[in-house]
């Protein structure tokens, strides 16, 4: 604007249009400032729009992951299974029964506590997991055999929760359980790794959901330490390889 | 009333079984199996039942594989704890539905719909029977009175 009028000065420089030529300018600049702010207005208005949009589609994007993760741990089909266990038991007068449903509100009290923490010692996700087992040997009365052998320096290191009890009823879910062919679990370590291992002896026609779940404890891996899980898969045996995480790297 | 179970957890299928003799005492459970191999061996092999309770997930796999394996021409009762397979089981011979863990009432029911679905194509399949049967007489008549 200063330029223009600058040049027209220096262009028509043998004219004299006085303090009117100023006016014309000063008008000029303030037209322009009001459409420029006007613009703007409006622009920021967009802005704004797209932004709150934005974060409702965030909102509730987070929300439905949420609800999957609550429904994921409260785990229906495993607590309806549960309950017809328990059922069954009660009709038959089992003395476990009483075990069983301590057992049972453990493993849930577990899901609900746990449900903040990013990582817990393993001993603790151990405990989680001898809960499940029992559940589990109580509905499958010796179908599976479970051992581990974890040291002491092993049990005090970290692990997401619900990490080894997940392994284990995929092994469960996707395999063979029965008296006749029985499942051996096993859970050791071997150079800095835990290894849950299984032999394969997979179900027929069995939906093969087997992902949706490693790839979650895959990207909770890889979020706290950017690290994978390894994934060994042969005819005879299936393991799956956890790096450990130690104490002293987070705190 | 031959009647066989098939249910992967042993304790469930005990339970069953006291349920099944208390509504009918006169019913007789001829078998009992826990994966899709056993089920489809004795059935290809022995006759077939009258009725089958049928858990969904076997200890080998999916019971629906039991299906594709033999021809199953009786009426069968799906017990399981998710209604996940509802139309699987509607299309394989299902005449109920039962959600684990099941009430002595809902076997009743079971069994109400079962003898009812039986009486419902015996009234009906027995009337025509009868027509298609005075229908075939008299046609034979005309033919051999046409021949003479």
């Amino acid at each position: 604007m200063f330029g223009l009028a600058w040049i027209q000065q220096l262009i028509l420089s043998h004219i004299n249009f006085g303090p009117v030529m100023l006016m014309v300018e000063v008008r000029g600049i303030l037209i322009n400032l009001v459409f420029y702010m006007f613009l703007h207005l409006m622009q920021q208005n967009y802005e704004n729009q797209q932004v709150s949009m934005e974060l409702e589609r965030i909102k509730s994007d987070n929300l439905s992951a949420q609800y999957e993760l609550l429904k994921q741990q409260v785990n229906p089909h495993f607590l309806f299974n549960s309950l017809n266990t328990l059922k069954a038991m009660v009709e038959s007068g089992d003395q476990e029964a009483v075990d069983f449903i301590i057992k049972l509100s453990n493993f849930y009290r577990f899901t609900l506590e746990s449900r903040k923490l990013d990582l817990i010692h393993v001993h603790e996700e151990m405990e989680i997991l001898k809960a499940y087992l029992f559940l589990q040997k109580a509905r499958f009365d010796g179908g599976f055999t479970f051992e581990s052998s974890l040291s002491k320096e092993t049990q005090a290191t970290l692990i997401p929760p619900f990490t080894l009890q997940l392994l284990v009823e995929n092994c469960i879910k996707h395999n063979v359980v029965s008296l006749e062919k029985p499942l051996h679990i096993r859970i050791y370590e071997e150079q800095d790794r835990i290894v849950v291992a299984n032999q394969m002896q997979p179900k027929t026609g069995g939906e093969h959901s087997l992902g949706v779940g490693l790839k979650n404890i895959d990207l909770r891996y890889s979020h706290l330490l950017d690290q994978h899980i390894e994934i060994i898969k042969d005819t005879e045996t299936f393991q799956i390889k956890l790096p450990l995480i130690y104490e002293h790297h987070h705190r | 009333m031959n009647i066989i179970i098939v249910e992967d957890e042993l304790k469930t299928a005990q339970s069953l079984e006291r349920i099944i003799s208390g509504l009918k005492p006169a019913a007789k459970i001829t078998g009992q199996y826990q994966s899709i191999a056993s089920t489809v061996a004795a059935l290809s092999a022995g006759p077939m039942p009258d009725l089958i309770f049928m858990d969904i997930q076997l200890a080998d796999g999916l019971c629906f594989e039991v299906f594709k394996a033999v021809k199953v021409t009786c009426p069968v009762v799906f017990c399981t704890a998710y209604d996940e397979y509802s139309l699987q089981a509607f299309k394989n011979n299902g005449v109920d539905y039962v959600l684990k863990p099941f009430a002595k009432q809902d076997i009743q029911e079971a069994f109400k719909k079962v003898d009812e679905l039986k009486n419902f194509f015996q009234q009906t399949t027995m009337p025509d029977l009868g027509d298609l049967l005075s229908k075939l007489v008299p046609a034979g008549g005309k033919t051999t009175f046409s021949c003479v």
